[in-house]
């Protein structure tokens, strides 16, 4: 059953994605919401990334935005200064936050996830810190941030870029791709291979995997380390199609705070989820946001906060059991 | 070597920062290490403590005892609502507690950023100032030194010489099993998050007029609070004081040696070596 509705989920995201800038145009003749829902995928793969280690080690990261951020701002020091093509300057930020993931994992190889949860939620402050301040500032733009240039620069033609059509349905459809690719590639990790299946029986029983002889420590490691390259892969995609990358990358209200309620909202471990939840979220905040305007961040943490309080399993993911268990007559 | 001088002022700066580390980090170690609650709004209750006495102070014109003895109160309801909508439902779950208890903490915040966030606000200090070994410090600064000791103090005694201690750390070995030998959990609950908040209130009252109120201030001493307990070992309430000292003189020695900014790097390294090296904390597991 689960097959066949990740397959047919993948395969209407698809579509639907596909679709989607044309049904805009066609309605409101604006590219406004085409942006909204770039933003909205890069939230998913944002959340996705989180998911691959926190959802099913149950190990909660609270500062994934560390990783965003360290990707953005590494990529766009780099490619500012050494000249670098963006997409390579993005492949080897990503590749350093998935070291910093590494070296902030160390300490949890002797001690409880308790541990690992306050340390990754205080990393970033200091980060945050330590970047706005001297001599760090002069390096990484301090309050102005650093302006960088799209991902795309030297591989898609100028003209393409400056075009007012192209360039927003360019900047949905990259991460859209990736966002698919994505999906299959955690979906298969996570169920299909051998690491996938150490994985999820560390979050069931981490005692009880160890003494079945899983690596547990090497598994979390190496799950660890494809999420923060994941993650800072996709912030310093998200810079560069931002253009100007700023410390605030680091605070918790940028980044962890909509990632978090997305993730609490999809559910935990689901990765349809997930993808869901961002779908729905983003779009809902920017049809909210005459209501509630700069009360942003209190909308997403009451949701949070009732979530976590009436359904900690996810909203959405208890849905999708609900309709799949209805459908294949078992759940 | 450093020169004898330099070091007394290393000394003495690390004994003034220590004591306000220790002002703050004693309610939040009642919490965290003796009941076992990862409560992240506890960087909130300081924060709404000292806004508070400054809206008392300069909205509503209360003297400076009154508004401190309101915000306390301010502190303790506001602290009760969190522990009802965000710590009692999840108390089971630490996991879940983090999270709402992180999104109960921005949700205030963020309603104190947009109403008072734009403003440079600041508390009246004591004026004055006294000289100790040929360095002068400001009366503030003493009554911080002279805070801290009380508040350790009593937290001490609270904790290993009276009824309520025994209780708070019983429910905090088990929920179920301190119901049974007929304690009310909740009512501990409640009487630990009450002194927390008190606790906090306190801290805020001493420590603000020292810096500018600022609604995202709490959060940096909450992380120092925790490495320092990381240092003393969780539970440890005995050794606070001596990994507070540690903590405060690794911390002016860097900022002696590099800078201030350097220095704010100072309690993630030690979290993180004391964490891979000894993982029950320097003094843990001496006295069980």
């Amino acid at each position: 059953m689960r097959r066949y509705f990740m397959l047919v989920f993948t395969l209407v995201l698809l579509l639907l994605g596909l679709l989607l800038p044309f049904i805009i145009i066609k309605f409101t003749g604006k590219t406004y919401w085409i942006i909204v829902f770039t933003e909205a995928t890069y939230f998913a793969l944002f959340t996705l990334s989180l998911d691959v280690f926190s959802g099913t080690t149950g190990y909660l990261n609270l500062g994934h935005q560390l990783f965003i951020g360290l990707g953005a701002l590494l990529s766009g020091y780099i490619s500012l200064n050494y000249g670098f093509p963006p997409l390579l300057s993005v492949t080897i930020s990503a590749i350093i936050s998935g070291i910093a993931g590494l070296a902030l994992f160390l300490p949890s190889l002797r001690v409880r996830g308790f541990y690992f949860a306050l340390l990754t939620f205080f990393t970033p402050m200091i980060f945050l810190y330590l970047f706005s301040a001297y001599p760090l500032n002069l390096y990484f733009g301090g309050e102005g941030g650093l302006s960088v240039k799209h991902y795309l620069y030297g591989i898609v033609p100028q003209r393409i870029l400056l075009n007012n059509i192209y360039r927003p349905l360019l900047d949905y459809y990259v991460p859209l791709l990736l966002l698919i690719l994505f999906i299959i590639f955690s979906y298969k990790l996570t169920f299909y291979t051998s690491f996938g299946i150490s994985l999820r029986s560390i979050g069931q029983d981490e005692e009880l995997a160890r003494a079945s002889g899983i690596k547990v420590n090497r598994i979390k490691a190496i799950a660890l380390f494809i999420s923060a390259f994941m993650a800072g892969f996709t912030g310093a995609l998200y810079g560069h199609y931002i253009g100007v990358i700023t410390t605030e990358f680091f605070s918790p209200l940028t980044f962890l705070v909509p990632i978090l309620a997305i993730w609490i909202v999809g559910g935990p471990g689901s990765i349809a989820g997930s993808v869901f939840a961002s779908y729905l979220l983003i779009p809902l905040e920017e049809f909210l946001r005459p209501l509630v305007g700069e009360y942003r961040v209190m909308l997403y943490m009451a949701i949070l906060l009732f979530l976590i309080i009436l359904k900690p399993t996810g909203l959405i993911s208890w849905l999708i059991l609900k309709i799949r268990g209805i459908k294949s007559g078992t759940s | 070597m450093l020169p004898l001088e330099t070091l007394l002022y290393i000394i003495i700066f690390s004994l003034l920062s220590g004591s306000m580390y220790l002002v703050y980090s004693s309610g939040f170690s009642l919490l965290f290490s003796v009941a076992g609650l990862p409560n992240l709004a506890y960087g909130i209750f300081y924060t709404i403590a000292a806004y508070g006495v400054y809206i008392f102070l300069n909205s509503l014109k209360f003297n400076i005892l009154l508004s401190a003895i309101t915000s306390i109160i301010l502190t303790i309801i506001i602290a009760l609502a969190i522990n009802e909508v965000a710590v009692k439902p999840v108390i089971k779950s630490p996991i879940s507690m983090f999270i709402s208890t992180l999104a109960a903490a921005y949700v205030i915040e963020e309603w104190l950023m947009i109403n008072y966030g734009k403003s440079y606000l600041t508390l009246p200090r004591i004026q004055g100032a006294f000289y100790f070994l040929g360095v002068p410090i400001e009366y503030q600064w003493g009554l911080t030194v002279i805070v801290g000791i009380i508040l350790m103090v009593l937290l001490y005694f609270l904790i290993y010489h009276s009824d309520l201690g025994l209780k708070i750390r019983a429910v905090a070995e088990s929920w179920e099993e301190a119901w049974l030998i007929g304690i009310n959990p909740s009512k501990i609950l409640m009487t630990t998050t009450i002194i927390s908040a008190i606790y906090a209130a306190i801290a805020a009252i001493t420590l603000v007029p020292l810096k500018a109120i600022s609604p995202d201030m709490g959060w940096s001493l909450l992380f120092t609070a925790f490495a320092i307990i990381v240092l003393a070992g969780v539970g440890e309430i005995k050794y606070l004081l001596a990994s507070t000292l540690i903590y405060a003189f690794s911390e002016q020695t860097v900022v002696y040696i590099a800078n201030q900014t350097i220095a704010s790097i100072v309690p993630l390294l030690l979290v993180i070596i004391v964490l891979i090296i000894r993982p029950a904390g320097l003094f843990g597991g001496r006295s069980k």
